[in-house]
Parts: structure tokens; C-alpha cells; sequence
């Protein structure tokens, strides 16, 4: 293999906790993004499961509507902004320097300043369980008049606030800092379009965030402003309009929906080609198509308020539908790469295939949604929580996990056993089928999503306990996962540098890669190096 | 023009293209006023690349000359050396603290603005004079 030798820095690795506290490392500030996350992940899936268990029947069991109101208010925040997009920033800081050839993040002080805003605003958030009043209990959305003082008083729903806006800050200066990185550290003959898809596809991710999120943090703003000093932004009693704030937050919200996914369009685009053997299918096209997502992403907010009346329903329905073209455009671009390939079924690549399908799903009910006339139907019923869940959930989490099991090898050393792998990804795609399938009956049937109790008319009980039946084989799934992880860090297979013959830059360094992350490089001369100089070698061999 | 320039470029021209039909089929001031701030925001993007690329093309110091890297070609060792990796560093995680402080000050009293602003000061003064 040809590669351009480095001399390698005498850098010993700091250890202890004190060194985790006070690192600016790339990979471990990486780390701790995802441990955390999936922490979230864990705390708000264990609030679902309570909602579940509520739901099983007719009547209260469990819960009165109020703490209801909590325990769904706090799983979507802390799924939404606490889960997915801390993921994100997680796999970015640890495989961003890799994938371009770099030591380490342009800011490293400042990266590790937004994992500590972020961890510390997840905490603030969270704390809202402790005060009297109990946590946030307004939605994920925190719609006014029902987020002011006057419906929602208490510091739980302060704290909901200054605990995101904390986040928000984070969110904004972790994406300067990735954004900085990648253009301004690029090794030696990495072009723009020699990049990753994976990182493309975060350039377009970290471009939402840096333009959306800072109208979250003035929408937060302005709702802590009314609820404690007397602000009027949003009430019409002040000559405010509440109507103002759904368009400030979903001028965020829609592209925050891409900010979760199309990271991990990136992820499936690098493990598909891995394991069809076959480059990336119209690799130019793809990036594109990200593109284009990205810029219509921020011209659709206002379908999520058809029913409001007050906005232009042909307008944004037209460019919901249109999202629609570039993200065919990628499903081309998947399917064509693996068309006569030579497919491995390892448990990564299983996990794309249930992306494919769970995200097709979510994408086509999308397109119903786009549609007022069935928007105006469906507004608020549980065929909206199906459709966000088969986007979020089937097409995240699935992906989500795809890139844990292809490159956690990388990070740990460890591979995954597969065997565990695969039965994770069989409980996950029956259990989340069974969870989420049902949801679209239900709220075609009208049964309104935010509610702790129903009718016990029609088959609504029988399809809810299944939904809740189907919740616990995927919190199973969940369980196999962490069991899996910790039995593989302690006796997995040692990974090798290149355990699945990758394409991208991480697998030309070791398992898990040195402080400075490279003693040599392989030549760049196209968006596949180390493939380059696999075969290079073969040839000279 | 570089492809860094480029991007910033076409987001700016889309959605100048979205604003433009969106103001005229609803006369929404809101959703156009958040559309033009899109507009806004790629420009000065696009704006700081061109300074940005111009200034590396000059010669100047960029992150990545500091880091040891330069786009010379691909034939080029990379020339790592231990002080291009920053020490560990404790302030941002003293400044982090004492920001949060300062937020949860806004609901629970003023008087956390005292250590939430202590701590950020300090913190602010050791990471500006860390080497």
C-alpha cells in the first residue's frame, strides 16, 4: 500500500477521570456525545414504555392526564433534542477529523465546551422530575397559550427552557467548529468532492443547524420573556400572536427533522457500498440531492400548521411534495449500488435494509401528510405519531444502529457478535412493526394522539395492547444491544484496522486510532482512498 | 470559485428563488422574514469563505498550515508534532458550569448569578491565557 509516512508524535494518552473531565480530544469528546446520548435514549424509551403501559387498556391504570402530559412532554424533548441530535454530533466529532485526514477538530476547547452545554442543558431539562409542579408538560412543541405561566405555571417549564436554550447554544457552536473542520482541514488531495458521503451529508446537516437553531433559541427566548417578565410576544391580549411562534419553531423544526436524518443517509451511504462491494451509485447526484433537501427543508415548516388556517396550504404543500424527488433520488442511489453486488449480509448492512423499508414507509406517509385535505383529517390523531416514529424511529434508529455496529470495531477494537447483532435487529424490526404498524389504524379510526385515556369503542383496546405488547419486545431489543456491547468489549474478536475491507480514510488507522489519529496516510486521488490503495497493493503484490 | 464558496452560493440563490414566490402567493411577513435571514446568514457565510480561501492563497496562517497540513499534493509527509495537540484543559467545563449557573439563576434568583458568573469570568480568563 502506498501511503505518505508521518513521524509519530511520543504523545502518551492521558487516563483517569480527571482526563475525561478535562479532555479536548476529538474521539473521546466523541465518545462521551454518544454514551450520553444513548443515555437519553435509554431515560426517554423507559418514559414511552410507561405511556405504553397506560395505554394497554381503556380507563386510568397508571397516570393521571397531568403527569400523562410529563412523561410524553419529556420523551419526545428528550428524544428530539437530547438523543438524535447529540448522536449526531457525536459520530461527527469522532469520525469528521478521520474521514478528512486531520489530528483533530479547528476548535478543540470550544468542542469540548458544547459537550458539557449540552450534558449540563440535558440535566437542567430533566431536573424539571424534582420541582414541585413536576417536569414540562406542554409537548416537545411548547405551543402557546399553553406554554405561557397562565396554563403551564412552575419552574419545570422554565427549566424545559433555559435547559434548551443551553443545548441550542451547544448545538450552534459544536457546528461552526465541524463546519471549520472540514474546510479548513482537509488532508493533502482531499477535494470537496473526494469527501465521505457521510460527511457531506453532514456539511448540508451542520448548515440546518447553524441556520435553525438559532431561531429556536430566540423562540425560547421570547416564550421565558413572556412567562417571567411580563414579555407579549405571544399573547394577543398584549398584541401578540401565538400563531408567531409556530412559525418561529417550525422555521426550526422541519429542518431539525433533517438534521436527524440526513446524517444518517450518510451513514447507510457509506456501509451499502462496504458491504455490496460496488462504489456509491451517482455519488455526485447523491451529494445533490442533499443539497437540495437541505435548502427545500427550510421551505415546508408551514405544513405542520394546516390546521391552523392561517398559512398558504398550496405553497407548502407543493414543496413537501417536491422534498420528495431528491429523497427518490438517494433511494436510487442505494438500490442501484447494491444492484449486482456482491451483497454480505452482516448485521450493519441488515440494519440499512430495515432503514430502507421503515424510513420508505415514514416517507410515504409524508406524502399523505403533505396533502391538506387528509392533513385536516388525521391533524393530532396517532397517524401522525405513527409517521413521525416510522421517519425518526425506522429511519434514525435503524440507521443509528447500522453505524454503531459498523463502527464501533473501529472505536473499541472489539467487533460486535454478530449472532446478538442479528437478534437485535430481528426483535427491533418485529417489536417496532407491532409498536408503530397499528398506530396508522388508530388514527385513521380518529383516536387523538396526547391523550392518557379512550373510548374502549371498536378495536381501539385491542390494537393499543398490541402497540404496547409490540413496545416491549423493542425495549427488548434495546436490552440485547447493551448486552451485546458490554459482552463484546469484554470478549469480542479483536477488530484489525479494516475489519469489513472500508472505503474511507478511518480504516487506513488503527483500532481504535492513536492521539493523533494517523502515522500515515494512503494517497487521496477519489472518495474511496484506502479501497485505492487496497487494490494498489494487490496489484504490486 | 472553491466548492466551499459554491454551497453557501446555491443555498443563497434557492431560497432567494423560495422567498420571492412565497411573499408573493402569501404576503406573510414572519415565514419571508425568516426566509430573508436564510438569505442573509449564506452571504456573510459565502463572504467569510471568500476572505477565508483568499487569505490561504496568500499565504496567511490558517488552521490547517497550523495544524501541519497545506494542499501541496498528495505526496506530501505529514509533519505532526506534539505541541499542534492542546493540553487538557479544564475551563470548558468550569465555563460551561457557570453558564448553566447563570441560566438557572433566571429562575431560581439572582444570587446563582453570583458563582455562575465567578466561575465564567475565571474560566474565560484561563482558557484566554491557556497556551
Amino acid at each position: 500500500m502506498a501511503t505518505v509516512d508521518a513521524p509519530v508524535p511520543a504523545h502518551a494518552e492521558p487516563r483517569g477521570a480527571v482526563a475525561w473531565l478535562t479532555t479536548v480530544d476529538h474521539k473521546r469528546i466523541g465518545i462521551l456525545y454518544l454514551v450520553t446520548a444513548v443515555a437519553f435514549f435509554i431515560v426517554s424509551g423507559l418514559l414511552s414504555l410507561l405511556m405504553r403501559a397506560e395505554l394497554a387498556q381503556p380507563g386510568i391504570q397508571l397516570f393521571e392526564q397531568s403527569t400523562y402530559n410529563q412523561l410524553f412532554t419529556m420523551h419526545g424533548t428528550g428524544m428530539m433534542y437530547l438523543f438524535a441530535t447529540p448522536v449526531v454530533a457525536g459520530l461527527a466529532n469522532y469520525f469528521i477529523p478521520l474521514h478528512i485526514g486531520a489530528p483533530d477538530v479547528a476548535f478543540p476547547r470550544m468542542n469540548a465546551l458544547t459537550y458539557w452545554l449540552f450534558l449540563l442543558g440535558g440535566l437542567v431539562v430533566f431536573s424539571g422530575f424534582l420541582t414541585a409542579g413536576g417536569a414540562a408538560a406542554f409537548g416537545w412543541t411548547a405551543y402557546p397559550p399553553l406554554s405561557d405561566s397562565t396554563f403551564s405555571p412552575g419552574a419545570g417549564a422554565d427549566l424545559w427552557i433555559v435547559g434548551l436554550i443551553l443545548v441550542g447554544t451547544s448545538s450552534v457552536l459544536g457546528a461552526v467548529n465541524l463546519m471549520a473542520t472540514i474546510f479548513g482541514m482537509r488532508a493533502p488531495g482531499m477535494t470537496m468532492f473526494r469527501l465521505p458521503i457521510f460527511t457531506w451529508n453532514l456539511i448540508v446537516t451542520l448548515a440546518l443547524i447553524m441556520f435553525s437553531f438559532p431561531v429556536l433559541t430566540a423562540a425560547l427566548a421570547a416564550l421565558f420573556i413572556d412567562r417571567n417578565l411580563g414579555g407579549g410576544f405571544f399573547d394577543p391580549s398584549q398584541g401578540g400572536d401565538p400563531i408567531l411562534y409556530q412559525h418561529l419553531f417550525w422555521f426550526f423544526g422541519h429542518p431539525e427533522v433533517y438534521i436527524v436524518i440526513l446524517p444518517f443517509f450518510g451513514v447507510v451511504s457509506e456501509i451499502i457500498p462496504v458491504f455490496s462491494r460496488k462504489p456509491l451509485f451517482g455519488y455526485r447526484g447523491f451529494v445533490f440531492a442533499t443539497l437540495l433537501i437541505g435548502a427545500y427543508s427550510f421551505s415546508v415548516w408551514a405544513h405542520h400548521m394546516f390546521a391552523t388556517g392561517a398559512v398558504d396550504s398550496p405553497f407548502f404543500s407543493a414543496t413537501s411534495m417536491l422534498i420528495a424527488v431528491p429523497t427518490g433520488v438517494k433511494f436510487f442511489n442505494w438500490i442501484s449500488t447494491m444492484w449486482r453486488g456482491k451483497i454480505r449480509l452482516r448485521t450493519p448492512m441488515l440494519f440499512c435494509f430495515g432503514f430502507l423499508f421503515m424510513f420508505l414507509m415514514g416517507g410515504i406517509t409524508g406524502v399523505f401528510l403533505a396533502a391538506p385535505p387528509i392533513n385536516y383529517a388525521v391533524h393530532d390523531t396517532y397517524f401522525v405519531v405513527a409517521h413521525m416514529h416510522y421517519v425518526l424511529f425506522g429511519g434514525s434508529v435503524f440507521a443509528i444502529f447500522a453505524g454503531f455496529y459498523y463502527w464501533i470495531p473501529k472505536m473499541s477494537g472489539r467487533m460486535m457478535r454478530e449472532g446478538l447483532g442479528k437478534l437485535h435487529f430481528w426483535l427491533m424490526l418485529i417489536g417496532f412493526n407491532m409498536t408503530f404498524f397499528p398506530m396508522h389504524q388508530l388514527g385513521a379510526d380518529g383516536m387523538p394522539r396526547r391523550v392518557a385515556d379512550y373510548a374502549a369503542s371498536g378495536n381501539w383496546d385491542t390494537i393499543n395492547m398490541l402497540s404496547t405488547v409490540g413496545s416491549g419486545i423493542l425495549a427488548l431489543s434495546i436490552a440485547v444491544f447493551v448486552a451485546n456491547f458490554f459482552v463484546s468489549m469484554k470478549r469480542g474478536d479483536p477488530a484489525g484496522d479494516d475489519p469489513w475491507e472500508g472505503n474511507s480514510l478511518e480504516w487506513a488507522t488503527t483500532s481504535p486510532p492513536p492521539h493523533h489519529n494517523f502515522t500515515s496516510l494512503p494517497p487521496i486521488r477519489s472518495e474511496r482512498p484506502v479501497f485505492d490503495a487496497r487494490i494498489e497493493g494487490r496489484s504490486d503484490a | 470559485m472553491p466548492e466551499e464558496v459554491r454551497f453557501f452560493l446555491r443555498i443563497a440563490i434557492f431560497t432567494i428563488v423560495i422567498t420571492t414566490i412565497y411573499w408573493f402567493v402569501s404576503y406573510e411577513e414572519a415565514g419571508t422574514l425568516l426566509l430573508g435571514g436564510i438569505i442573509a446568514s449564506a452571504a456573510i457565510f459565502m463572504g467569510l469563505m471568500l476572505v477565508a480561501v483568499r487569505g490561504a492563497r496568500s499565504g496567511r496562517k490558517t488552521p490547517k498550515s497550523l495544524l501541519g497540513f497545506d494542499e501541496t499534493g498528495p505526496e506530501r509527509p505529514l509533519e505532526l508534532t506534539e505541541d499542534v495537540f492542546p493540553a487538557l484543559s479544564p475551563w470548558p467545563i468550569v465555563l460551561s458550569l457557570g453558564v448553566t449557573l447563570v441560566g438557572v439563576g433566571l429562575i431560581y434568583g439572582a444570587w446563582l448569578w453570583i458563582p455562575g458568573a465567578a466561575l465564567s469570568l475565571t474560566a474565560a480568563w484561563g482558557w484566554l491565557t491557556e497556551r
